[in-house]
């Protein structure tokens, strides 16, 4: 257990964390998370920019996401991505606003989220692989494909490695499809970029 | 005598409460053997921040770090969590929770969880059980709707501290069940038949009843929770009861009635070892005792608002889901404790329905000296999702009100199938007035509803 002294606890409420200020070096890294957070999304639910933009006019959060072109954008702040990834700057604004869209997202997913869990746990607990469950299956080439067609090339980025970067992405997704999800999704967030 | 809550040390008085919760444990893995505890109001708000700050630090992990978990084949089942704890008297005002942090969890074997129950073992359950990730997700989400209740009460009262401070439940009975494929949590507040208090600690002071203006919410476009109550302020203890707590009843849904997603087969079967949970259906039990309370203000404990239907039978879904997880993140912003002038959207039926309501209820009394202002989000149906008072006096006085319980008929269904904001200004003498304040996206959280005959 290790817990941060400037942090919150984890029971802080949304309002008080919408004070901390992550610093540029804080954001860089957030940028990249999110932009993960969602692309686990879109592998294991199907869903493209069209749900996100919906989801951004349902939480009223046109005003930082009008349209698909600011979207991408965003998407394209995280410095991991290829070609002008990482150029744009985003702002708190704009990263809490990626943050209620996800869990908003993940919620509405939530079905989909447990039943890939479901089969993790059982594949993990009969020691078998991941593909043994199609619907895991799927989404692990899903996220994998995809990620390689926008990420850069890093060499460090092996198969193994991705299918656990979407294995962890799958459980935080749970945790982030709850009614506190965005607080957690923050929390971590602040906590990884650190 | 009746157990001091720690909020006797420094609300000035002895607020008794009795909360008792019960948690079972289903575990698809040992179908025969259900784990049962109970435990106090204190080894609860313990088990509940043990669990949520875990439940974090597994977020924070690292993908390495959460690899390195996975590899992990040993089993790290340990016993040292062993409970080792004198739990303080009950009526000991120092009986801190402190003493119950032998309440933690710790990773397991692969992507289970082992939950050390601390003051919580029983012989039956040993000191650790193990919890897959579905149920700790399940345990932490109805820890996360405990919570969410305490805070939608009023009149209660939050320290900033690590410890979620109890509020004034001395007069609310409530019973929560909670089936979700692992857990049934169910919550139950006895109330002594009779309260005894000891003189010395009772002290009376309407002065430290002071009303205090709610904080203003930040009025960022973010602001999706309603606003805190104000810290450190003293807690009105009601003489008359409170209104009953919303009995959420998060059943997530079960995996048995989704449709299969397309492109995606059936798993393996399973082996039977660790086959998905089977969701139990939920059987809501809302008790409400009609407390009594006997203070030295002896007010007629009378609920306004009587249950126009019998409390919903067993394995009636519960009126409503986890209604703080969607429209709280909807809402934006939140509607500012001020009167304003209402925005003159779609006016809908259900304002005036709502309007004929409180006129039919609203009473006031000497006590109320100011509008009492309240902000309710009506579901689809036309039961009310949330109350938020909107004022210190709508707070205290929301008893008097005839507000409907959450969940209660209130007025017709909304027609265009989207969530309705309403204010609602009672005013001393005796006028009511209702507006709309703004139209929400339906709820997308799964609603138990929606598999009602």
């Amino acid at each position: 257990m290790h817990s941060s002294a400037q942090l919150p606890t984890p029971t802080s409420r949304w309002e008080e964390l919408t004070k901390i200020q992550p610093n540029p070096a804080q954001l860089d890294n957030i940028k990249a998370q999110l932009d993960l957070v969602l692309l686990a999304l879109e592998a294991l639910a199907g869903i493209g920019s069209e749900a996100m933009l919906q989801a951004a006019a349902q939480l009223n959060l046109e005003s930082k996401i009008p349209d698909r072109v600011a979207l991408w954008r965003l998407r394209q702040s995280n410095p991991l991505r290829k070609g002008e990834g990482g150029r744009k700057k985003l702002d708190v604004e704009e990263a809490r606003s990626l943050v209620l869209i996800s869990c908003y997202l993940a919620k509405q997913h939530q079905e989909v989220i447990r039943r890939a869990v479901a089969l993790l746990e059982q594949v993990t607990y009969n020691n078998e692989p991941p593909h043994k469950a199609a619907l895991l299956g799927d989404y692990i080439d899903a996220f994998s494909n995809t990620y390689q067609e926008r990420m850069e090339e890093d060499e460090n980025v092996s198969t193994d490695v991705l299918t656990q970067l979407a294995l962890k992405l799958l459980i935080d997704l749970l945790f982030y499809s709850s009614a506190g999800g965005h607080r957690r999704l923050w929390l971590a967030l602040l906590d990884r970029s650190k | 005598m009746a157990p001091h809550s720690p909020l006797s040390r420094w609300a000035g008085r002895t607020v008794a409460t009795q909360l008792q919760f019960h948690l079972h444990l289903d575990d698809p893995r040992l179908p025969e053997q259900r784990i049962h505890l109970t435990g106090d109001r204190e080894q609860l708000e313990a088990l509940q921040q043990a669990v949520t700050t875990y439940v974090q630090e597994l977020l924070n992990q690292s993908p390495a770090q959460f690899n390195a978990q996975l590899a992990q084949t040993t089993a790290t089942e340990s016993t040292t969590g062993a409970d080792s704890v004198v739990i303080a008297p009950a009526n000991s005002i120092d009986s801190s929770p402190f003493s119950l942090q032998q309440i933690f969890l710790k990773s397991s074997r692969g992507l289970s969880h082992a939950l050390c129950l601390g003051s919580l073992a029983t012989p039956v359950t040993g000191p650790v059980v193990q919890l897959s990730v579905l149920q700790l997700f399940d345990l932490a989400t109805a820890l996360d709707e405990y919570e969410a209740d305490i805070v939608a009460l009023p009149s209660l009262n939050r320290r900033s501290r690590v410890s979620a401070t109890p509020p004034a439940w001395a007069t609310i009975a409530a019973g929560l069940t909670l089936a979700v494929g692992v857990f049934a949590v169910l919550q139950q507040l006895n109330r002594p038949a009779q309260q005894q208090i000891t003189s010395n600690q009772i002290t009376e002071d309407p002065q430290q009843v002071a009303a205090q203006p709610s904080p203003l919410p930040p009025l960022s476009s973010l602001d999706t929770l309603p606003p805190p109550p104000p810290e450190g302020s003293p807690v009105p203890v009601p003489a008359t009861p409170l209104p009953a707590i919303p009995v959420p009843n998060a059943v997530p849904p079960t995996p048995a009635v989704t449709a299969p997603q397309p492109g995606s087969q059936q798993a393996s079967p399973p082996t039977g070892a660790s086959d998905a949970p089977a969701i139990a259906v939920p059987s809501p039990l809302a008790q409400l005792n009609t407390p009594n309370p006997r203070s030295q203000a002896t007010i007629q404990a009378q609920p306004t608002a009587a249950p126009q239907s019998a409390s919903p039978a067993p394995a009636a879904p519960q009126q409503q889901a986890a209604n703080n997880t969607t429209t709280a993140a909807v809402r934006s912003p939140s509607a500012p404790p001020a009167p304003s002038e209402p925005t003159s959207l779609d006016n809908i039926s259900q304002v005036g329905e709502a309007r004929q309501f409180f006129q039919r209820r609203w009473e006031p009394t000497a006590a109320v000296r100011q509008p009492l202002e309240y902000s309710l989000v009506l579901d689809v149906d036309g039961t009310i999702q949330r109350i938020e008072p909107l004022n210190q006096a709508a707070r205290d006085q929301i008893d008097r009100t005839g507000m409907p319980l959450i969940g209660e008929p209130f007025v017709s269904p909304i027609s265009d199938g989207k969530v309705a904001r309403i204010r609602v200004v009672l005013t001393p003498d005796g006028k009511v007035q209702t507006f709309l304040e703004d139209r929400e996206a339906p709820q997308v959280s799964r609603d138990p509803r929606e598999n009602a005959p």
